[in-house]
């Protein structure tokens, strides 16, 4: 592996100060699961790697006022575990718990996960229908980014080369369901062919959000009115929201198949859920 | 007690270390001095070097030796010498080495490797093995016609992209068609997939100031590396040395020779220090080889009745750039390229075909997955023109005894019963009753059914030895220069020593480490062929170690040698059992009260080479290639989401007649472990590439093998055993058999929940989703 | 270089490691724990596992730096007083080896599910090996081994 300097750190302040000095040289280490997969590959070559995981606030996994805080370095198995995970969150631990395997979600974060911007990142599509927020820190001062806004392109966030994410937010659904589906190729560990996620809110609002069928993981949450059982109006909104490539793992027609084949399985669950 | 050996479930003899991590692997050792090497891999499927620059890479801290293609005027290959050690001129495949450096660590290799400058000139890439057939086609090998290879036995062509093209012929296929009631005609395709070991390719080797080479290597036969690389850098046998430490896994892409010359002449180069090279995964799928893909096509006559009279064949295996070992594929497809049926008049053409990718080998079954995908879909496909159910319209062709084969071998009653394995599957799995699927309305349940052949390929004299040597406390070393890289040979081969030996299983040291300088030769350990001709010399070399006992204890005991009987490490003189003399009185020399001694250390041996078979016509095919066929069929039981194009395995069965079961819980574990391999190459497993000739897919990202949650749901293992004549105990192989025809039966089992036909591999969710839209879109 | 502190299958230890060595890399070459096996770098198969903390990780995916003030476990770390545990033990009974080159990180991954789930169930013992690629037993038997290791532990511990 080529070589970098690690730099531990114990504080925000540490982590921010360091960042700033080394910026565009310098990558955040946190499960480390994708990005020690792009050095070796020598797609990324950073000078510095600076670990956040000793930093303790980045722990935190709690429900504070409605609102589920999951630090940067809450490992996806953490998430899973977690017992006070509100009602109608189902949709965030069933994309947590098909995420690549057991081991990996000992060490891959939530937030490396949605950092690493991947069009197939398992976590996008739920915290994207559960209306997340992304809170960052830098030098210049903390803030908060709708997750809809957060990623840019493949592989690209709208974080600044000096910021930090400190948190991912996720509302409580406050009586609304939600649900998680993923395509792969094989049954175990695998990137997602097509993963999706869909969710309503006690009112009856539909929010669904795909991945890997665009640059991005994307919202959908504007169906024309069409009522929850009217499957054929809402897949011919998605059709058009999508814009599957052909890749290695699938081609685009057949992401589209899938895309219709999920979200009928997601609309189905979720008028289970809001009657049960 | 001793009876009781051969068929128990004796839990294997390495679990001990591999369990407790201390089994050592290649890619575990260390030697004094050692230097680490790193390759330099052609980003070009098809490229003239035009010019390789290492100066910069010399100035690397630590670097030993850089060797380019020009430093290395050798080619090597098993069948068909066609291999550069690194590319020479130019490079034939992404992937294949262009240059290496040895150096103090791998770090240091590796920048070394980043700073070797090359510049191509990308030629046309040949990626189609049928493109690559036409006159006009660019060659891959435009000097085929200088290579060496076995002449006789394997045919290139010069000045195109065949490397080799075997011819069969049987009959009158004309006549037969024109006779026939009806001709179906279909093409199958099976892409280049990759074994996927979880040990990648690992080699140590040291050139000594004497001239001698030492080469630890993760190989199948170290008597194979020895050979070829004598051969090829024209060093005497004797002067090299192979040892082969615990290997993870092969299923053929570990036989004949890798990365142990490049390592060797890195060694020597780096002035006589040993290199270690241990392949990356990336280098696994890319540089090393993978299985070759196929493009058959197969046309059947059939009368009313359901007989076929007529079969024509065409194979063009797609061998990638190097065929030095896939041209025997090709002939081994060839001559049993019709499946276990009696048919009158055959005609089959495979031709092993040059392409501009990586280069296919060995892949447990040996061309046989892949022409039974094609033989047994289409026999379902013949069956269905006919309205004829596909299990009765296979018993109507299948061998029996007295049947002649495609090569002009009679079946008799100890050749095996393909019958009794089809018979058997189809009861297992409910055959003929109707299975509603039971996990939702967008399910789909079939079943489906194939049967396979396969005999070892190998030359006709292909040899095998064994010595058995004594030690003082009577315990036996078992010495045999067949690999165990997870098979379970060495048990089984333990517990035949055990038996022949009259001696308790804990009483026999079977030696791991092969090593050439001090192990018997042996060929390879390839084609299923290691129980039976090991096993042959373990039984003959125990019988001559018994004589030299029977004659040592006669004179002692003042008898005659025919008077004694042998039993549990005891003599007894036969009729007065308290005349005895324990083993460990004997095996290293009798000594009588006054002192006289008599024998000497006990040594068996035991030889064995491959005895009737002949090379076959070169224009009929005709002769006998086998050894021995081991039959067996599968059925399966599937479940398909018509929405997403899953296939789920709900039960398979498989049987298989393997003459004489010698462990049955490692002859039940390689069924179970060959059908796993067998469902990733059916479901999910293939090499892709873009249209410049670039592997899209060389990680186990992207190459996807089956994990826990991929295996079928239930899997049962017939065991059926019609005795061989001469394997030992009636013996056959049984280590590729499990993997052939999973696929075609797969398939077969879609058409019957589907009616849908798919023709090439592998059934992958999305290919059977889209091949199921089409069909609901009319 | 950076200096940290293990604790190595019970043994405490205090060293200096590059810091771009990974922990697969430091067990390995440093340590001489060659149990560990590497087979693809990139945390797809499951050959390197070891327990860090408790918990089962790809040990090609973790830096030696950041294990510092950690605990780990290696296959070499599974016999106790010189004997076979009873996953050890029903790994060999079962079937569960074939090449072997699986075997230690499977065994991890097993003992790692134990430690958190003494009575794990099928689909549990299966999601708890997912990401451990063997290619030669077809799973079941291994399936099997940690299923009856479970039980004897169980009754073990009575």
């Amino acid at each position: 592996m080529a070589t970098f300097k690690y730099l531990r750190c114990h504080s925000l302040d540490e982590a921010i100060d360091l960042l700033a000095t080394h910026a565009r040289q310098a990558r955040i280490l946190a499960g480390g699961t994708d990005l020690l997969v792009s050095i070796r590959d020598g797609l990324e070559s950073p000078r510095y790697l600076i670990d956040i995981k000793p930093i303790a606030e980045l722990h935190t996994l709690a429900l504070e006022d409605g609102l589920l805080r999951i630090g940067a370095s809450v490992t996806v198995n953490q998430l899973i575990d977690f017992e006070h995970l509100p009602a109608g969150m189902d949709a965030i631990t069933e994309a947590a718990s098909c995420l690549a395997s057991y081991q990996i979600r000992n060490r891959a974060t939530v937030g490396g996960n949605i950092c690493n911007a991947s069009p197939a990142c398992d976590l996008g599509p739920p915290l994207l229908v559960l209306g997340a927020k992304v809170e960052t820190i830098s030098k210049r001062g903390r803030r908060t980014i709708p997750i809809e806004d957060f990623f840019e392109d493949v592989k690209v966030t709208r974080l600044e080369p000096d910021e930090i994410v400190t948190a991912i937010l996720i509302p409580s659904p406050r009586g609304g369901v939600s649900t998680f589906l993923k395509r792969s190729r094989i049954k175990g560990h695998d990137l997602a062919v097509v993963n999706a996620a869909g969710a309503v809110t006690k009112d009856g609002n539909l929010r669904m959000a795909f991945g890997a069928v665009a640059p991005t993981p994307i919202l959908v949450d504007d169906f024309n009115g069409a009522r929850l059982d009217d499957t054929a109006r809402i897949v011919d909104v998605l059709m058009n929201a999508i814009s599957p490539i052909d890749d290695v793992r699938a081609s685009a027609v057949y992401r589209k198949y899938m895309v219709e084949a999920l979200a009928k399985k997601i609309l189905e669950t979720l008028m289970n859920r809001l009657q049960g | 007690m001793k009876d009781d050996l051969i068929g128990a479930s004796v839990a294997r003899i390495d679990g001990i270390e591999k369990v407790t991590g201390s089994a050592t692997y290649t890619a575990d050792m260390k030697l004094p001095g050692m230097l680490y090497a790193r390759m330099l891999l052609s980003p070009h499927a098809h490229a003239r070097i035009l010019r390789i620059d290492i100066e910069k890479a010399k100035q690397v801290p630590g670097v030993k030796a850089i060797l380019v293609g020009a430093d290395l005027p050798y080619r090597i290959g098993l069948y068909m010498v066609d291999k550069p050690i690194l590319a020479q001129g130019k490079v034939r495949y992404e992937g294949e080495p262009v240059a290496a450096v040895a150096a103090l660590s791998g770090e240091a290799a590796a920048e070394a490797v980043n700073l070797i400058e090359v510049d191509y000139e990308p030629l046309g890439p040949v990626m189609d093995a049928r493109e690559a057939l036409k006159a006009d086609s660019p060659l891959v090998h435009e000097d085929l016609h200088t290579y060496k290879y076995v002449e006789g036995v394997f045919f290139p062509v010069p000045h195109t992209n065949i490397a080799n093209h075997f011819r069969l012929r049987k009959g009158d296929v004309a006549k037969g068609f024109e006779e026939s009631y009806k001709i179906v005609e279909n093409e199958f395709y099976a892409p280049q997939v990759q074994h996927v070991p979880l040990e990648t390719h690992a080699t140590i080797a040291h050139w000594k100031p004497n001239g001698r080479i030492e080469i630890w290597t993760s190989a199948q036969s170290p008597f194979a590396v020895r050979n070829l690389l004598s051969v090829a850098l024209g060093i005497s046998h004797s002067r090299i040395r192979v040892v082969v430490p615990y290997v993870g896994g092969a299923f053929g892409g570990k036989a004949g020779i890798h990365l142990e010359p490049l390592v060797s002449l890195l060694s020597k180069h780096a002035g006589f220090r040993p290199v270690k090279l241990v392949a990356t995964r990336t280098e696994e799928f890319k540089t090393l080889p993978c299985r070759q893909g196929l493009d058959a096509r197969v046309k059947t006559g059939v009368t009313r009745s359901g007989r076929i009279i007529a079969e024509e064949i065409e194979f063009v295996w797609d061998a990638g750039a190097y065929a030095d070992y896939g041209v025997n594929i090709g002939r081994a497809s060839g001559y049993s390229g019709a499946g276990p049926y009696e048919i009158e008049n055959v005609k089959i053409d495979s031709y092993t075909v040059y392409t501009n990718k990586p280069f296919g080998t060995a892949y447990r079954g040996f061309g046989h997955v892949e022409l039974f995908w094609a033989i047994e879909s289409q026999m379902d496909a013949v069956a269905a023109s006919l309205g004829m159910d596909p299990v009765e319209f296979r018993k109507k062709n299948l061998l029996r005894p007295g049947s002649i084969t495609i090569t002009g071998e009679k079946i008799v009653e100890h050749t095996g019963n393909v019958r009794k394995c089809l018979e058997q599957v189809a009861q297992e799995i409910g055959w003929g009753k109707e299975e509603e699927a039971k996990s939702g309305k967008k399910k789909l349940r079939g079943k489906g059914i194939a049967v396979l052949h396969k005999a070892p390929a190998m030359p006709p004299n292909t040899a095998s030895s064994a010595i058995i040597k004594f030690n003082e406390d009577a315990t036996a070393d078992v010495i045999v220069s067949g690999v165990d890289y997870g098979q379970g040979t060495a048990t089984s081969l333990s517990q035949i020593a055990a038996h022949a030996l009259r001696l308790p299983l804990e009483k026999i040291h079977f030696v791991w480490g092969k090593d050439t300088e001090q192990c018997p030769y042996d060929w390879q350990t390839v084609a299923s062929r290691l129980t039976v001709m090991a096993g042959i010399c373990i039984l003959r070399a125990a019988e001559d170690a018994l004589n030299q006992i029977r004659s040592i204890a006669a004179q002692a005991l003042g008898v005659s040698k025919d008077d004694l009987d042998l039993d549990d490490g005891k003599i007894f003189v036969r009729g007065d059992r308290s005349r005895m003399l324990e083993y460990k009185q004997v095996v290293m020399g009798y000594m009588f009260p006054n002192g006289n001694s008599i024998g000497g250390p006990v040594i068996g041996r035991g030889s064995y080479v491959a005895e009737g078979l002949t090379n076959l016509d070169p224009e009929t095919g005709q002769g006998l290639p086998a050894l021995n066929w081991t039959y067996g069929a599968h059925g399966v039981e599937i479940e398909v989401d018509v929405e997403t194009g899953d296939i789920e395995i709900v039960k398979i069965v498989s049987a298989f007649d393997v003459g004489k079961v010698i462990n049955e819980d490692l002859c039940r574990g390689q069924v179970r472990g060959g059908v796993v391999q067998g469902l990733g190459t059916t479901l999910i497993e293939q090499y892709i590439y873009d249209c410049k000739g670039h592997l899209l897919n060389a990680s186990l990202t992207d190459y996807k093998i089956p994990t826990a949650k991929d295996i079928p749901r239930q899997m049962v293992q017939i065991l059926i055993e019609t005795p061989h004549d001469k394997g030992p105990f009636g013996a056959r192989g049984i280590a590729e058999h499990p993997m052939i025809s999973v696929p075609s039966a797969v398939a077969n089992a879609l058409f019957n929940a589907t009616c849908v036909r798919i023709k090439q591999l592998p059934l992958s969710p999305e290919r059977v989703c889209l091949a199921l839209k089409q069909q609901s879109q009319g | 270089m950076k200096s940290i502190s293990i604790k190595i299958n019970g043994e405490p230890l205090a060293l200096d490691v590059e810091e771009h060595w990974t922990l697969l890399y430091l067990l390995r070459e440093h340590l001489a724990l060659t149990g560990t096996k590497e087979g693809c770098g990139r945390g797809e198969c499951g050959a390197c596992t070891v327990i860090v903390d408790g918990k089962p990780i790809n040990s090609c995916l973790v830096l030696a730096p950041e294990v510092d003030g950690c605990e780990i476990t290696t296959i070499e770390g599974e016999m106790r007083n010189g004997r076979l545990s009873p996953l050890q033990e029903a790994f060999i009974e079962m079937g569960a080896i074939q090449c072997g080159f699986c075997t230690p990180g499977m065994v991890m991954s097993a003992r790692a599910l134990l430690m958190r789930n003494p009575d794990p169930s099928e689909d549990e013992i299966v999601e708890a090996i997912c990401g451990n690629l063997c290619r030669c037993t077809g799973y079941e038997p291994i399936i099997r081994a940690i299923r009856e290791a479970a039980k004897r532990e169980r009754n073990h511990e009575r």
